[in-house]
């Protein structure tokens, strides 16, 4: 597992858990404006997520959370603090399947999009047959070869989440993947992807603001401040799985979270 | 329905106007005359079409090779990207009449110079509308493939060329029509057969409704070219028909 290092202003790693996955240490991050000061999204940001962890961060609009998952993903580089980050994919909120392609294609585009780095070759035939093969084992087999606007939001959103997996990393950073569904679409997504990891346990960073989705879904719900973000409460979701979202203890939590984040 | 209609009744206000109005018919010839041109001087049309039509698609196929290297090199690189968009800008400020007669020194009477002056003018609306549709591409698109560790060229061959499709025949029906204007000024400028210079030849032989039926086959065959441009596309791109990201 390789690691990538930012070095900031305060190296405070020691009192972090070294081992972890993603380790956010103290970072500030702005972003530019073409008048005036620049926008502080995240300000003294702290976050570790433990191997095979599911840590769900929820807070309002423009908390910072696409900001969290950019720097986590190496887009971007923390101003101050230290991001440190095994190899982490990203599921963005739009699912960004290629028009032209077919479901299998767009899975395979994860495969595909690596051929001739870091001395990997994958041919078409290869990345299609383990794409089809991870489609077929989440029950997307017969969907292969529609294109995404034959696709329901939903069925879409799957196939994003297959092509996600397919990357081949060991952290996955889902931003706000359902968030664009209708309420009832967004439900049945939410259960799909607690029983999706659960058949393909990774690390989790997933930014959302559906409070039942982060309780139905996480390990540990981190909650966001407003603009510039940091995090506020770690709620702990030592519940069995799979989650019932009847269950008055995730009822309970729930509350709990929504009380944090006022 | 429309289009009849409204062709008709240009048609038919042409027909009053030249046959009732103050211009002599050498000058405008009233459309059953051109009909007439069209009809007696078909073989000597179709033979010098055969010749106009085949400096339109090789000076196409040029524009198009010459246009796909440099929107990708100008995409990929923002050095050439400076040093060579103003030079494109500028070339296409250029008159015919200033380039044609210098082609024709370098290049001799045959179809060289044609194809030059018809490449230099398509290729101009190919380049900008290629380098914007490989600009619009979605950032977010773009992120994605570099957490998928694509390389430049991977997110160029995968994702960014196959987005431009569209811009690019955008840009190609803009050239095709083009392509005619800038075939009839290039043989105008000296040439031995072709529509351009058969309409030289008859309006200095007074033979206005020959001309004008030149006019009619090369503005039919621009129509024809878009038309089958546009078939094209929407049989290879179905997707750039369709409201894309609407979720349900």
């Amino acid at each position: 597992m390789s690691t990538r290092l930012a070095l900031g202003a305060e190296p405070d790693l020691d009192q972090q858990d070294l081992a972890a996955p993603i380790v956010v240490a103290g970072v500030s991050k702005s972003y530019p404006r073409r008048r005036g000061p620049g926008v502080l999204a995240l300000a003294g940001f702290d976050l570790s997520v433990g191997a095979g962890e599911v840590v769900a961060v929820v807070g309002p609009s423009g908390c910072g959370k696409t900001t969290l998952l950019e720097l986590v993903c190496g887009l971007s580089r923390p101003d101050a603090g230290q991001v440190r980050a095994a190899p982490a994919a990203l599921m963005p909120q739009s699912d960004l399947l290629l028009p032209w392609s077919t479901a299998l294609d767009n899975a395979a585009l994860a495969l595909r999009a690596r051929s001739g780095r870091l001395d990997v070759r994958v041919s078409r035939a290869q990345a299609r047959a383990r794409a089809r093969a991870l489609l077929e084992a989440f029950d997307l087999g017969e969907f292969a070869s529609a294109r995404p606007h034959e696709l329901s939001g939903g069925m879409r959103q799957r196939v994003a989440f297959v092509r996600t997996l397919l990357a081949g990393k060991p952290v996955l950073c889902l931003d706000e993947p359902f968030g664009a569904l209708d309420a009832i679409t967004r439900q049945e997504m939410q259960d799909w992807l607690a029983a999706a990891l659960m058949r393909e346990p990774r690390t989790v960073l997933l930014v959302t603001h559906d409070v039942e989705e982060a309780v139905l879904v996480a390990d540990r719900v981190a909650v966001v401040s407003r603009r510039p973000g940091r995090v506020g409460a770690e709620i702990e979701v030592d519940l069995p799985r799979p989650r019932e979202r009847t269950d008055p203890e995730v009822a309970m939590l729930r509350q709990r979270t929504m009380e944090a984040l006022r | 329905m429309a289009a009849l209609a409204l062709a008709l009744a240009l048609l038919g206000g042409w027909e009053l106007y030249a046959d009732l109005g103050p211009v002599e018919s050498y000058l405008l010839p009233a459309p059953h005359q051109v009909a007439a041109a069209l009809a007696d001087d078909r073989s000597l049309l179709w033979s010098n079409f055969t010749s106009t039509a085949g400096e339109i698609g090789l000076g196409l196929l040029a524009a198009l090779a010459v246009s796909l290297a440099l929107a990708t090199a100008i995409h990929f690189s923002p050095a050439v990207r400076r040093a060579v968009y103003p030079l494109l800008i500028a070339s296409q400020t250029v008159p015919v009449a200033v380039m044609a007669p210098l082609l024709v020194a370098w290049l001799g009477f045959g179809i060289a110079p044609k194809l030059v002056i018809v490449a230099v003018i398509c290729f101009f609306p190919i380049v900008v509308t290629m380098l914007d549709g490989l600009a619009g591409v979605d950032p977010q698109l773009r992120k994605l493939m570099r957490t998928l560790d694509a390389s430049r060229w991977r997110t160029f061959r995968l994702v960014e060329a196959p987005s431009a499709l569209p811009a690019l025949f955008s840009g190609l029906r803009i050239a095709v029509v083009v392509a005619v204007i800038g075939a009839v000024f290039a043989e105008y400028s000296g040439s031995s057969d072709g529509l351009g210079h058969l309409i030289q030849q008859a309006l200095a032989q007074l033979q206005t409704p020959r001309a004008w039926a030149a006019v009619v086959v090369l503005a039919a065959f621009a129509v024809a070219m878009f038309a089958l441009l546009t078939v094209v596309e929407r049989r290879l791109l179905p997707w750039a028909h369709r409201t894309v990201g609407v979720t349900t």
